[in-house]
């Protein structure tokens, strides 16, 4: 099996263009979050709504390291799916820049947008202008890798994240100290050993950590 | 919201009321096929075969990777059921649906036999604790190494939560459709 077929998941989760897309830009290679990753935060962002009885808040997804995109389209495809708004965050313009391009061109910008900003402070800063109350239903933090920084999101984006929310990190497994960070503060988290990592032997990290906050 | 299956009867069903009675939600389905997919598991067994309905999400998962998934049921009629569902919806031989007891089955089975289980069969406390026993003992580990278990229902009034919380499990909480609902995941030590 080639790098490539590797991914070759069903269209009902990877559109084509995202697809091409994805594999264009690199892949896991070049530091892409791996599409199977990628789908289990498509598909919790659809089961973890709250019923609409009982949660009146704007449901929304935020994304810390957009870098290509890839993980920022399938949240935002799922942010439509599911009503939400999806804010995603990277310092770089270039990023930025094409990935809303990417919202554009797929009628996500309803949706879905990306803005310039480093993380935590910027997210801090969008939820003030947003007002008290508002929280963040799923985040997922995929930018700086370092210990320290992996460190200060988690402290200061935790309080943001409401009750029943997710807090998911990328690369979980291979040289990053993401998990020792986070298993330091918690036991009761989730690792999934991405089937890339294991199946290529290629990508030298990966994986996903979901970390969910109690409701009481 | 618009929700996904994997096969037309399964959204004709889902119109019909049909998941109602008892079906794995959707959207938690579709988080157990995510999950599958992910995590690079190809020996599959699920307690509770009931309709058929995750059976499909998970056979329909293991195309791609050529895994297989073993699905217990005790009553015969469900199984003849399941088995017409997964023949049409699914099709290859990538399914077995054996009529057994659950607890009885698990007592054939060898050490390291699965790397992926779905529990979601007879929801008394007992049961399901004798059922996490035979999987997880580690004297005789059905479940291999770095494996994952998955359990149905952990958030209600069966309370199958505690059985998960005993073995090291995470809860994820997501809209039900009866009494009962949300996803119990344990992580097996890879060591």
């Amino acid at each position: 099996m080639n790098h490539k077929d590797a991914y070759d998941l069903r269209g009902l989760f990877w559109p084509d263009w995202l697809k091409e897309h994805w594999h264009k830009a690199g892949g896991s290679l070049n530091g892409l979050t791996e599409p199977t990753v990628s789908q289990v935060l498509y598909s919790l962002v659809i089961a973890n709504k709250p019923s609409d009885d009982l949660y009146h808040l704007p449901y929304t997804i935020v994304e810390t390291g957009v870098y290509y995109g890839a993980t920022a389209c399938w949240l935002a495809l799922a942010a439509k799916e599911a009503d939400a708004q999806y804010y995603g965050f990277d310092v770089l313009n270039d990023s930025v820049t094409m990935v809303n391009k990417l919202f554009e061109d797929h009628d996500l910008t309803s949706n879905a947008r990306v803005l310039r900003g480093s993380a935590p402070q910027a997210v801090i800063d969008l939820f003030a202008q947003d007002g008290e109350g508002c929280s963040i239903d799923l985040l997922f933090i995929d930018d700086d890798h370092s210990g320290a920084h992996v460190e200060d999101e988690y402290r200061t984006l935790w309080p943001l994240i409401r009750p029943g929310g997710i807090m998911a990190f990328h690369d979980v497994i291979g040289g990053f100290p993401i998990w020792e960070v986070i298993k330091s503060f918690t036991d009761d988290i989730v690792k999934l050993v991405s089937q890339p990592f294991n199946q290529t032997g290629q990508a030298p990290f990966g994986g996903l950590g979901i970390l969910r906050k109690p409701v009481d | 919201m618009k929700i996904s299956f994997p096969h037309p009867s399964l959204l004709e069903d889902w119109k019909s009321g049909l998941y109602s009675t008892g079906v794995t939600e959707p959207w938690t389905q579709q988080v157990v096929a995510a999950i599958l997919t992910a995590s690079n598991k190809y020996s599959v067994l699920e307690l509770g075969t009931y309709l058929g309905h995750t059976t499909v999400w998970l056979a329909d998962a293991l195309k791609y990777t050529g895994g297989k998934v073993t699905s217990v049921e005790l009553d015969p009629e469900r199984c003849e059921a399941a088995k017409e569902r997964l023949t049409n919806c699914v099709g290859g031989d990538n399914w077995t649906v054996v009529q057994s007891d659950s607890l009885a089955f698990l007592r054939e089975q060898p050490v390291g036999a699965y790397d992926f289980v779905w529990v979601d069969d007879d929801h008394t406390l007992s049961h399901v604790a004798e059922e996490m026993n035979l999987l997880l003992d580690r004297n005789h580990q059905i479940v291999a190494k770095g494996g994952i278990v998955l359990m149905h229902d952990v958030i209600g009034p069966h309370a199958l939560g505690g059985i998960c919380k005993r073995w090291h499990g995470t809860i994820l909480d997501f809209p039900k459709l009866g009494t009962d609902g949300g996803l119990g995941v344990i992580q097996v030590s890879d060591l």
